[in-house]
């Protein structure tokens, strides 16, 4: 009986323990990785490891050959081109500082940069549209591109990708007319402007999609046929051509540092829907050295350097001590000024999610939609009414930035 | 004599384990709310009411 009590005992001091530590613990980790522990080959051909030696990376094949792997580092991570590695075997990287490493490699099945995505044609009849395109490259299906058709007059896109369909496109059907030739048809009832193709992969830095103005087949005007059927590759838009925001969004994310000279080639969310394009393309030109500055006064007072923002009360009695004539002008000017300076909070925003995402807090689908939310509303305060709908914006964007942060992941 | 004491030892060990899992299950239901929006903030700023600030200032 009194082994029972005391057994008793024991049971009731370790529940209150377990109650009592709150799930501390954790050990290990101390966030960096040590060298090669995460080495690995894709399908796509590309290595990537962390060494901290950033220095030329050297393979030997699995047929003995040596040669020197293109890539680029990161934090001390390298990440080769995409298939680099396209033979399956064992592979070696040498190193004559901390020793070789072996790497088993499963051969390349598929690639972006070695696909061929290339619309030819895009014709509607009404409530029918036709799109011919070529397709090819090691591991490519036309089941898994995503097809999308921007309708006339409107923002609105449908989509057809093996994760998602549009309700208004009916008896979609693929045929394939020759090796790499591909007809696509589809019952869809209002106008399309645009069809792009892209491969879901392949959204980034390979910038692997096509698209076309579709064309109505009555159209007789020589000029309209002509422009219609003169596909856009993605190599030449970049980011900033996919038809979807979340593509372009997405395809910003996943760009490497080495791309970001390329950045003039991308067309910030709000300057696309803004009439005076220039005036904003060049004010966001403006305050790309503020991100030089640690997040924090210093960064905001570069920007409002970059606004020519001073104090925003002594200037609103500066504007109100002028003449009648000047005065509203003055007061309109510092208002966009001080807009200016709110939406680049919400920019800001991004950006430190952007943060969070390369220290691997945050996913790259969280910080894309996050980042989506904030061009969006960015553009709505744009066209809010006043200053009512605006704090609206500003508190949604909060709450936009509660949800997101209660996903961050805790550091180790 | 001997066993009542084994019974009462036994009785108030079981209530202890009773309590104990009762302070466990309102331990797990505070951490499942997960931290308010304040405390959020607090550790991650949006700087977003500088920003409300100067909606009211200007407009």
């Amino acid at each position: 009986m009194v082994y029972l009590a005391v057994l008793l005992f024991s049971i009731a001091s370790v529940l209150a323990a377990g109650g009592g530590g709150g799930g501390g613990g954790g050990g290990g980790g101390g966030g960096s990785v040590s060298r090669y522990s995460d080495i690995k080959c894709t399908d796509t051909g590309v290595l990537s490891f962390t060494r901290g030696a950033e220095n030329e990376v050297k393979v030997t094949d699995p047929n003995g050959e040596e040669k020197i792997i293109p890539g680029s580092w990161k934090n001390g991570k390298f990440t080769s081109d995409e298939a680099s590695m396209v033979k399956a075997g064992k592979y070696v990287v040498k190193d004559s500082k901390y020793g070789d490493k072996e790497v088993s490699c499963p051969g390349l099945t598929f690639s972006c940069t070695l696909m061929t995505l290339q619309l030819q044609e895009c014709q509607q009849v009404p409530g029918k549209v036709k799109v011919g395109f070529v397709l090819k490259g090691i591991g490519t299906s036309p089941e898994d591109l995503e097809y999308q058709f921007k309708q006339q007059d409107s923002s609105r896109i449908f989509k057809r990708s093996k994760t998602s369909i549009s309700s208004e496109l009916k008896n979609f059907q693929i045929t394939k007319t020759s090796a790499d030739f591909f007809t696509l048809e589809t019952e869809l009832a209002p106008d399309i402007e645009k069809i792009q193709v892209s491969h879901p992969r392949c959204v980034g830095e390979y910038y692997a999609y096509s698209k076309i103005a579709c064309q109505k087949e009555e159209s007789k005007d020589e000029e309209e046929k002509a422009a219609a059927s003169s596909e856009e590759s993605g190599k030449k838009l970049k980011c900033g051509g996919y038809l979807d925001i979340a593509d372009r969004v997405k395809c910003r994310l996943r760009l490497r540092e080495d791309q970001a000279a390329e950045y003039e080639n991308f067309f910030p969310e709000e300057c696309k829907a803004r009439n005076d394009q220039e005036a904003c393309l060049q004010a966001y030109r403006a305050v790309q050295e503020c991100w030089d500055f640690p997040n924090g006064p210093s960064r905001i007072a570069c920007v409002k350097g970059q606004l020519k923002l001073g104090e925003i009360l002594t200037e609103q009695a500066n504007c109100n001590a002028l003449d009648a004539g000047k005065r509203e002008n003055c007061n309109q000017e510092l208002r966009d000024k001080a807009h200016g300076l709110i939406k680049f909070r919400l920019y800001n925003l991004e950006e430190e999610a952007e943060e969070l995402m390369e220290e691997g807090r945050l996913s790259e689908e969280e910080v894309a939609a996050f980042v989506v939310t904030m061009e969006e509303s960015k553009l709505a305060f744009n066209k809010a009414a006043n200053k009512e709908e605006r704090r609206a914006i500003i508190l949604q964007a909060r709450k936009a930035w509660i949800e997101l942060m209660k996903k961050v992941k805790v550091e180790a | 004599m001997k066993i009542a004491a084994i019974l009462m030892i036994f009785l108030l060990f079981s209530s202890l384990i009773i309590v104990g899992c009762a302070d466990q299950d309102q331990i797990s239901e505070t951490s499942a709310s997960g931290p308010s929006d304040e405390e959020i903030l607090a550790q991650y700023p949006d700087d977003l009411d500088a920003a409300l600030e100067e909606l009211e200032m200007i407009e």
